[in-house]
């Protein structure tokens, strides 16, 4: 390894700063990342303290700067190019003393996104820290919350292009080691050239199937992340991602919000009770509204059918493509809201969803009853917590409204067992997607009661 | 395997979907019926709807075609709550067919006002329905 070699690895790069320093009567190089180091903890506790090693040969100075002489918190010793690149992306500054080593010191800069509130996954109770883009960061902060020893972190870099840190996290005698291994295998299997965005990692590591639904569970929160650990689940952190994942998941997981550990357990259990019945709703009532009103009004009582007929009267449109267009509609409102900031997201809803749906109604060009149909199911989509299986159940619902307008009850059902069986065969992590509903046992609807307190 | 099961299975949806016995009929064009008057006169057996729709003919299916040929709307006699009968009627299996078996049966002689008798009836329910009456008949 040569300062010559050292330079061509990062070519002629504008943020590649290399030094020569004379010390002990040789000439040794520093190299660093200008922005990713301190400067004035770079010149306090490497320059200076490399400034008075004593006079000796080349192999003498390297040890003393690596055992200590040099006061740093790390000194890592780097045995070629690509471990002093990867230190130098890292924070560290990298010394080399030609024909004897090159040591690491860390210096990174405490310049980062300070923890702040979680601003998706908000709660009344509970605490308020959020994950950072930093994963040494969220590792500390993980720690606060867990702070046995036994909470293990397996350090490992993935993307040939981004160098991205990944943490796996595990406590050591709760979680299966084979889901351990099973995420090691395949974060060690990753041939990719990035890991940016979450929908890389996503993908990467549920091996991208071919289904809406997520095989992975994200959370900003620490507390979410940590109770995740406490339950025998595996974690991964990425650098660069606010947020924290969690395997394996299924259904259960996946309808659980923070907010249950907040409360008490019946009322938790009763709100989780009331968000499958809001997940049933979401997937199922414009469908549901479709078929009766296109095939079975009989089943509609006398006074509702007669109140929907009446406003139906003069809207020009069948019920499908009323509910199918109010489908399209609220997703395109969504879209916008979503894009826009927060403050013209907001004015966007209220212009499109209060103004311009009522003004449509008083129109006649939609029915009352389609639009309280398709808005009750879209407000029941957002009472589910987990974003990405909401948008799942958003996708469903419009395959069910087309079955729904094609075959009636027949047909959502139809496409309803096909979900299920769908769901069935998911596994993440090798367990089923379906497992707490396996045995047939309810328990999973409600949050398990803390032991009880002697009286 | 996985590349043609996946267009049969399509397909096998799609022929299923275009043999379903039950026929898509938009909501805004029915007109629902909530009480149904059946009397014979003239040797013709009557039909008559809370709707103001009105049919008649040898039997309850001709009857029922002439209501809906002369109807705006499609009639629609599966909401039907209650069934006034006039006691000369004969009464045939067509009427389970037509009707449902919850419908409460109320007989008279009278003509009755039908919008008016229905709301009556909504309150005074009959206790026999279509049900009751085909096991008395069988």
């Amino acid at each position: 390894m040569t300062h010559e070699s050292i330079c061509a690895v990062f070519g002629d790069t504008g943020d590649f700063i290399s030094r020569k320093l004379r010390c002990g009567g040789h000439t040794i190089y520093a190299y660093m990342i200008d922005g990713l180091i301190a400067s004035v903890t770079a010149s306090d506790m490497v320059f200076k303290p490399l400034s008075k090693l004593p006079e000796g040969p080349m192999q003498s100075l390297y040890d003393a700067a690596l055992d200590g002489t040099v006061y740093n918190n790390v000194a890592d010793p780097c045995a070629d190019e690509q471990t002093v690149a990867s230190k130098l992306v890292n924070g560290f500054v990298v010394v080399l003393f030609p024909g004897a080593g090159a040591v690491a010191y860390e210096v990174k800069t405490p310049e980062k996104r300070s923890v702040s509130a979680p601003t998706v996954e908000n709660t009344i109770k509970g605490p308020k820290d959020a994950f950072t883009e930093t994963v040494r960061t969220n590792t500390s902060l993980i720690r606060r919350h867990l702070r046995t020893p036994a909470l293990r972190f397996a350090q490992s870099v993935a993307g040939t292009r981004t160098l991205t840190n990944l943490a796996v996290v595990w406590i050591e005698g709760l979680t299966d080691p084979q889901l351990v291994s099973r995420l090691q295998k395949r974060l060690a299997a990753l041939d990719t050239q990035s890991l940016l965005t979450p929908a890389d990692v996503e993908e990467q590591v549920t091996g991208s199937r071919a289904t809406p639904f997520p095989l992975l569970q994200y959370t900003e929160r620490t507390d979410k992340f940590a109770q995740g650990l406490l339950s025998g689940r595996v974690g991964l952190l990425v650098d660069g991602l606010p947020q924290g994942y969690l395997l394996p998941v299924d259904l259960g997981y996946l309808m659980t919000s923070p907010e249950d550990e907040g409360m008490d357990y019946v009322s938790a259990s009763m709100i989780r009770i009331l968000r499958y019945g809001a997940l049933l709703l979401s997937l199922l009532l414009p469908a549901v509204y479709i078929a009766l009103a296109a095939f079975h009004q009989q089943m509609i009582p006398l006074p509702l059918l007669r109140s929907i007929i009446e406003s139906k009267q003069s809207v020009p449109f069948s019920t499908a493509a009323e509910v199918l267009a109010l489908l399209l509609a609220f997703e395109l409102l969504q879209e916008a809201g979503i894009h826009l900031p927060q403050s013209v997201g907001q004015s966007v809803s209220i212009i499109g969803g209060i103004v311009v749906g009522s003004a449509a109604v008083e129109a006649s060009l939609i029915s009352p009853s389609a639009l309280i149909a398709v808005s009750l199911s879209g407000i029941c989509g957002f009472a589910l917590p987990n974003r990405d299986f909401s948008q799942a159940a958003r996708l469903f619902r419009f395959g069910f409204s087309i079955l729904g307008a094609f075959a009636g009850l027949f047909g959502v059902t139809a496409g309803f067992i096909a979900m299920l069986i769908h769901l069935a065969g998911l596994t993440s992590l090798e367990v089923p997607y379906l497992a707490p509903f396996s045995d047939g046992s309810t328990s999973q609807l409600l949050r398990h009661r803390a032991g009880r307190e002697e009286q | 395997m996985k590349k043609w099961l996946y267009p049969a299975a399509v397909l096998a949806a799609i022929a299923l979907l275009s043999r379903l016995p039950h026929p898509s009929r938009d909501i805004s064009r029915l007109e629902p019926v909530q009480a149904v008057y059946l009397y014979m006169e003239a040797g013709e057996l009557h039909i008559e709807t809370d709707t103001g729709d009105h049919g008649s003919g040898h039997d309850l299916t001709e009857a029922t075609d002439d209501m809906k040929e002369s109807s705006d709307g499609e009639i629609f006699l599966e909401t039907a709550e209650f069934l006034i009968l006039d006691p000369q009627v004969p009464i045939t299996p067509d009427f389970y067919e037509l009707l449902r078996p919850d419908c409460r049966v109320f007989f008279t002689t009278e003509k009755p006002d039908l919008p008016a008798a229905a709301k009556y009836l909504s309150i005074h329910t009959p206790k026999t329905t279509l049900a009751h009456l085909r096991a008395q008949t069988s």
